[in-house]
């Protein structure tokens, strides 16, 4: 590209550079796992017998902290759940499920069944990698089509 | 929200132009990465860089990570909103130059 490029050369330019971001963010099945173990903590974490749901929470935030950098040392770059134009939705439709999934833990802990957690946990766990994958799928959509 | 097209020299610059590509999609970005990402040596790097921070585009931010200090890159809101006005500026420009199709998708 020249020192002053036309507008189709610099749009392509753009698009070439945000797309090629995309594209380089492949990450292994690994890291959905945890984050999914880290959400089915955090859901779970109320209905968890006595120590474990004081202490369930702390270690859940604390290994998130760890996925976080464990990504910026990979990739050397960072964007949140909420940042991009239309992927925010996925994240916040992901923090409602996971939201709405601990009203089946904490009434179960006393009003039983106490095994509601493990249920609450798993489904957690599921919601966090699928919605995990579909943010990534639209943030991708989202820098392949133009910035915001 | 679609920006007012403005074209903007400090950005139109071929190395500026993705610098603030890579970083429109993002939180933020480590400079080597971004060195990395476009080719150019840690010195042209930091002219691009010092251009854009100088117009208030980009903000910089020093940390240790890792056991060294890094530096890391993030557009500020006025830098992402000079970018999407170039960009539709851009797009702007090139319908009328061709009907090309390579505006076509951006959405500004």
């Amino acid at each position: 590209m020249t020192q002053d490029p036309s507008p189709h050369e610099a749009l392509a330019s753009i698009q070439a550079t945000r797309t090629g971001m995309a594209a380089a963010a492949a990450y292994p099945v690994g890291y959905d796992l945890i984050y999914g173990a880290v959400c089915a903590l955090l859901v779970a974490a109320p209905g968890l017998p006595e120590p474990w749901s004081r202490v369930a929470m702390p270690i859940a935030m604390l290994i998130l902290a760890g996925l976080i950098l464990w990504w910026r040392k990979k990739f050397g770059w960072w964007v949140s759940g909420v940042s991009p134009r239309r992927a925010r939705w996925v994240a916040i439709g992901l923090g409602a499920v996971l939201f709405g999934l601990m009203f089946l833990t904490v009434p179960a802990r006393t009003d039983g069944p106490s095994w509601m957690y493990l249920v609450s946990g798993a489904l957690g766990f599921v919601a966090a990698i699928v919605g995990n994958r579909l943010w990534m799928h639209v943030w991708r959509r989202d820098l392949a089509e133009g910035p915001q | 929200m679609t920006a007012v097209p403005v074209f903007d020299p400090v950005i139109h610059a071929p190395g500026r132009l993705q610098i603030c590509a890579i970083l429109s999609g993002l939180d933020d970005a480590e400079f080597a990465m971004i060195r990395d990402r476009i080719g150019v040596s840690d010195s042209v790097l930091s002219k691009h860089v010092k251009q854009l921070e100088d117009a208030g585009y980009v903000g910089l931010t020093k940390a240790p990570f890792d056991g060294r200090r890094r530096t890391w890159l993030a557009l500020t809101a006025k830098g992402r909103k000079a970018f999407a006005a170039h960009v539709a500026e851009l797009q702007r420009l090139a319908a009328m130059t061709a009907p090309g199709r390579l505006g076509e998708g951006f959405s500004g």
